[in-house]
């Protein structure tokens, strides 16, 4: 286990591929914050990272596990190398990977909002345990869920490169499917009728969507989905990756 | 009981769907040996050594390691080497040592490179090596960890004569001065018997002759290895 993260951790600071794929993420991350305070836009830190956090993180995250994940199938690398390791080992640690960028992320983005706020002095700055009138314990539980919503995003990823060993194609999937995920959630209700809002069941619904204000029916379904599709990933990619033939 | 062959493998078969790539292979690796693995396209090469290092399973039969071998210590370069194109020579050797847990000086994987003659392309990203450099390098990232035990699957494609004449003699030295079993494929017959200690011919997933070097240049008869090796395999 500590050889594949010592490893892993090894072409975090070595690949060029994914220290520009990093670098553009952190770009992408700071320009929201940014361009929204330089505006002059008058809103709560809290509402301002909210709002950055629910679009940036997820789509950052998924962008990063797209980098790091396919490439290890796609040149070949992992036949010559992790021919003795356990698999779960190696699916473990870019796991911890992923999850360890997520907060990176998601942390960077919270410290150039607060910088960028008291820089151009637009914030109004309220006191964390009376943000928007929210509870600071919902505030923190539903940031945590955020995070882990993205997260599980990443192990999706994972689970996809396990099953297909072009990156192209992940890509090409789950990206499109993270733009285009409103519609298809919208073409599901519509389909079903009934008042049904499919996007409590889905993982890109929930990743985007969930804040602290919404009904907590809502947070439960997001709660129940980011699990549900944590083991699902877990397991379709440790059993691809034990079970595949290269 | 200590087992006499380093690599025992009894009646594997490997069938994909009705297809069989391999069919009842029996054999026996011993210590020290360089194991030549001969045969047309499609003959079980392959899939023989990728079910030796445990990338793919068997449908059925029973493949053992002696108990001493240590796994993680095989070196492997099944097909085409996987290097990280937008990473250097070095930078890819050290990948793999973090990757099976070696701990070693930097001397060391520069050494290796230097050994496969890449030690002036060390910091040069491998997107940029060509295809004879990109072998070399799978060749050094094979001979990471001190491997006691080598497979290696057509090593020599895309080399140029004097990056066969290093490989052969580099192989030669690992095993000679280092006791390092090698299994090496490869379709460029001459090369496989300028090293190899013995030979095994498949054909169709069966081995057709397995003897050893000595043995069939006994039988060649002032035939070459060429004319020999079409024979039995017509015959076969």
């Amino acid at each position: 286990m500590k050889s594949a993260l010592r490893h892993d951790f090894y072409l975090i600071f070595h690949s060029c591929a994914i220290i520009v794929c990093m670098v553009a993420c952190a770009l992408y991350a700071v320009s929201g914050p940014i361009i929204s305070s330089y505006a002059g836009s008058r809103n709560s830190i809290l509402v301002t990272m909210q709002a950055s956090a629910s679009m940036s993180v997820p789509l950052i995250v998924m962008t990063f596990a797209i980098a790091f994940c396919t490439r290890d199938f796609a040149s070949g690398y992992i036949k010559n190398t992790y021919i003795s390791s356990k698999k779960i080992y190696y699916i473990l640690s870019k796991i911890i990977i992923i999850f360890s960028f997520a907060v990176v992320t998601y942390f960077l983005i919270f410290l150039v909002q607060t910088i960028v706020n008291a820089a151009w002095g637009n914030a109004v700055f309220y006191s964390l345990a009376d943000g928007n009138g929210v509870p600071l314990w919902k505030f923190v539980l539903i940031e945590l869920m955020r995070l882990g919503l993205a997260v599980v995003i990443g192990m999706v990823v994972l689970a996809f490169c396990c099953i297909c060993k072009y990156g192209i194609v992940v890509a090409l999937v789950t990206l499109s499917y993270f733009f285009l995920h409103s519609f298809l959630e919208q073409g599901v209700n519509l389909a079903i009728g009934h008042g049904c809002a499919f996007e409590f069941y889905s993982l890109f619904g929930g990743a985007t969507n969930i804040a602290a204000d919404l009904p907590s029916k809502f947070q439960w379904a997001c709660f129940g989905v980011m699990i549900g599709f944590g083991i699902l990933s877990f397991l379709i990619a440790w059993l691809a990756y034990s079970r595949k033939s290269y | 009981m200590e087992m006499e062959n380093l690599i025992e493998v009894k009646n594997i078969t490997k069938a994909y769907r009705k297809q069989k790539a391999l069919d009842e292979v029996t054999l026996g690796i011993r210590r020290g040996e360089i194991y030549g693995l001969v045969g047309n396209n499609g003959a079980g090469k392959t899939t023989l050594l990728r079910i030796l290092c445990r990338l793919l399973k068997q449908s059925s039969g029973e493949l053992k390691y002696a108990p001493d071998v240590n796994v993680s210590k095989i070196g492997t370069l099944i097909e085409k080497p996987g290097l990280y194109g937008d990473m250097t020579g070095y930078q890819n050797l050290k990948a793999k040592a973090l990757a099976i847990g070696y701990r070693c000086k930097k001397e060391e994987l520069t050494g290796l490179l230097e050994l496969v003659g890449l030690g002036d392309v060390k910091k040069k990203m491998t997107v940029r090596y060509s295809m004879g450099m990109k072998q070399r390098l799978g060749i050094a990232m094979a001979l990471v960890g001190e491997p006691e035990l080598l497979l290696l699957d057509e090593p020599i494609n895309g080399l140029d004569i004097q990056g066969i004449n290093d490989i052969r003699n580099l192989l030669l030295r690992l095993n000679r001065e280092k006791g390092v079993t090698i299994i090496i494929s490869s379709h460029i017959l001459d090369e496989l018997a300028k090293i190899a200690t013995r030979l095994c011919v498949m054909k169709q997933g069966k081995i057709v002759l397995d003897e050893s070097m000595e043995a069939i240049e006994n039988s060649l008869n002032g035939k070459t290895i060429e004319e020999w090796y079409l024979k039995v395999n017509s015959e076969a």
